[in-house]
């Protein structure tokens, strides 16, 4: 499986170049949890970008929705959706680009929903806000995307709050919410982290599906290497607010160049792994963002480092497919 | 002690067979709404369970499987509908205060939320000497924080974490001191309730192998209870898998991933993303059941379940009894995975 993906300038749907996000802090200096990162994002394609806590991912997730917490902002680089830089729009236009050509599904269904209104309003009013059609045609279209996302009998549950359904169905309405306006990127932070494990995958074979259906450019934030395996065409990973390596899932995750990446796969409790083995763990702790390591912020835990690892951040390098920064990136087996 | 040798001690430690905790019948129900809504919820239905020395035993399932209410049970932080529990002997919930006082020593939970579960304002040494101060008066301020530093050592935090207070530390060495503390008093029995869910994954495996390795040189017994039967598979030597307040499948760890034979427990290892390079199981399609507190005639696992709709499933509650695998299972039609596949494409809908 080498396919090549066509590259062509049309295919991508948003392209994020050396984005920067800065939180001011009470005292002292402004930290930097994303420092630099650059991706595009194809229709029809999902990205998946992993991560610890900390790494930088979910920030990264929000500055594109530009929904960042209160001292924190975008200090640099572009989020290009279309014609428009979403990293330099005012508020206004966002909010008219928001929920309508880039949407998201967050974490928890529950605390995301309003569970005052009936989920029909809440799609409807997505709708209306965003596609200027009357409130019936609005409606209609809503009980439309209700079914599509798989919800039995969307006519009659339409008109119900958040409380009257599961967690699998009250995500699924979430999704309905985030794709109602046809949007061309859709981010899933963390989509079914607050799922049962058997309402997981038919959460993720739904997503799946309604890519491939509209189109969508997707993003991924996970910390499930598994899960990004399965699911995602591309792999970003990130470590210390930078894109530590990236190429398909199947070069990333299949033969990894970057050391962090190579040992956090083998960290994984795999459900086909020999139990009577203690699991190759990362030693140390992942950096904080005020407390980083000179040099390669992975160094200090890295088992390849060496002297020029403390002294110089590595230059990003092409190994096999994929791109990986590193000073000694792992290139395997000579070919 | 190398690698090999604490490998070779885990074998044989398992199923030596000398119980420690004994659960016999035990129910647990909570009336909700009004004193006259008459509706009950059975967190933990006739349950029973033996955890026997020195072994580790998977408590498995989702939520509202009713696993940490049997957790809780298990240490006296709550108090039974009918059946009871016996830790070392003891009737735990016929014991005097006098006693309980005793057992609780011997008995200790690590929580799953590393932050939570420790006072922000107290340091490190403040908080894993607290079970000293209360069970061991006698003990010198000295003598405790002699106590302290071992008890970090055995932990692998540095003795100038001692000082520190929980916000300086991350997830995974907040983790730690709750460990630390558990251990405080010299357990038996120690609780870990989704101990590693909140963690990174590349602390995961530090965590998992820190608690084996405790267990070997502390000889000490485990109810890992969690969600994620891959890390239930690395860490338990007995597996009970749980839902809806009942144990649906229980047994050796091995016989139970080799031969699983619940639709349910089908399920949950059809659900698990594949680790990069391992093979995806076939996927076995739950039933969307509606969202009630009611709890479901017959087989409560019927209205999820493929093959729930005959009539013997939908009537009747199926007792365990045990397997060929050599584990107990209950289901009216236990099976491989790929029968179940095969019989569920043959189901009429």
């Amino acid at each position: 499986m080498t396919a090549v993906l066509p590259q062509t300038a049309t295919d991508v749907v948003l392209e994020v170049r050396d984005l920067v996000v800065e939180i001011t802090m009470p005292r002292g200096e402004p930290i930097r949890p994303v420092r630099g990162i650059s991706f595009d994002v194809r229709s029809g394609r999902r990205l998946g970008i992993v991560g610890e806590s900390g790494s930088g991912k979910s920030l990264t997730a929000l500055s594109l929705m530009r929904l960042l917490p209160p001292r924190a902002r975008i200090a640099g680089g572009h989020v290009l959706l279309g014609g428009l830089d979403l990293a330099g729009v005012s508020e206004r236009e966002m909010a008219r680009v928001r929920g309508g050509r880039i949407s998201t599904v967050y974490q928890d269904p529950m605390s995301s929903l309003n569970p005052l209104m009936t989920v029909g309003r809440q799609i409807v009013e997505a709708i209306e806000a965003h596609e200027g059609v009357g409130r019936r045609e609005a409606r209609e279209r809503a009980i439309q995307v209700l079914g599509d996302v798989g919800l039995p009998q969307p006519e009659r549950r339409i008109d119900d709050r958040p409380h009257q359904f599961s967690g699998g169905m009250r995500q699924r309405v979430m999704i309905a919410m985030a794709i109602c306006t046809n949007p061309d990127v859709l981010v899933a932070d963390e989509p079914t982290t607050a799922l049962d494990v058997t309402t997981q995958a038919r959460i993720m074979d739904l997503l799946g599906r309604l890519v491939e259906e509209r189109r969508m450019g997707m993003i991924l934030i996970t910390h499930d290497l598994g899960l990004a395996s399965t699911f995602c065409d591309d792999i970003h990973v990130m470590y210390a607010g930078r894109i530590v390596e990236s190429g398909t899932a199947a070069a990333v995750l299949g033969t990894p160049a970057h050391p962090y990446s190579e040992a956090l796969l083998d960290s994984i409790c795999g459900l086909d792994r020999d139990v009577e083995r203690p699991i190759a763990a990362i030693s140390g702790q992942p950096p904080l963002p005020h407390q980083l390591p000179s040099g390669c912020p992975f160094h200090p835990r890295c088992a390849y480092a060496q002297e020029i690892c403390a002294a110089e951040p590595p230059p990003p390098v092409a190994v096999r497919d994929q791109v990986a920064e590193c000073h000694f990136p792992v290139r395997g087996a000579a070919a | 002690m190398s690698a090999t040798d604490a490998a070779a001690s885990r074998t044989e430690r398992v199923h030596d067979g000398e119980p420690l905790v004994v659960v016999d019948h035990l129910s647990r129900h909570f009336r909700l709404g009004g004193p006259r809504s008459g509706r009950t919820v059975r967190a933990v239905d006739d349950v029973s369970l033996v955890l026997n020395r020195g072994e580790t035993v998977g408590l498995v399932g989702e939520s509202g499987s009713g696993k940490s209410t049997l957790a809780r049970l298990l240490l006296r932080l709550d108090e039974p509908t009918s059946g009871g529990v016996h830790f070392d002997s003891t009737d735990l919930f016929a014991a005097s205060s006098r006693e309980l006082r005793r057992l609780r020593r011997e008995m200790q939970i690590v929580f799953q939320d590393p932050y939570a579960s420790l006072n922000k304002r107290k340091t490190v040494e403040q908080i894993v000497s607290f079970p000293l101060v209360v069970h061991e008066r006698s003990l010198s301020r000295r003598a405790r924080s002699v106590r302290v530093a071992e008890l970090l050592e055995l932990v692998g935090l540095r003795p100038e974490h001692a000082s520190a207070y929980p916000r300086q530390l991350s997830g995974g060495q907040c983790q730690r001191v709750s460990i630390a503390r558990a251990l405080a008093l010299n357990p038996k029995l120690v609780v870990l309730d989704e101990a590693v869910s909140a963690v990174d994954v590349s602390i995961q495996a530090q965590i998992l192998n820190l608690l084996r390795g405790l267990q070997d040189r502390l000889d000490l017994t485990y109810l890992f209870v969690t969600h994620d039967l891959a890390v239930v598979r690395y860490m338990a030597d007995t597996i009970a898998v749980m839902y809806l307040g009942r144990i649906v499948e229980e047994g050796p760890r091995d016989s139970l991933f080799a031969d699983p034979q619940h639709p349910y427990t089908h399920a949950l290892l059809a659900s698990i993303p594949p680790a990069p390079g391992e093979v995806q199981r076939e996927q076995i399609v739950l039933r969307e059941a509606a969202a009630t507190d009611e709890l479901p005639s017959g087989c409560r696992f019927h209205p999820r379940c493929p093959l729930g709709r005959r009539e013997l499933c939908r009537t009747v509650d199926p007792p365990l009894h045990a397997t060929a695998a050599g584990h107990t299972v209950a289901c009216h039609f236990p099976q491989s995975a790929d029968s179940l596949l095969a019989e569920v494409a043959r189901e009429p809908e």
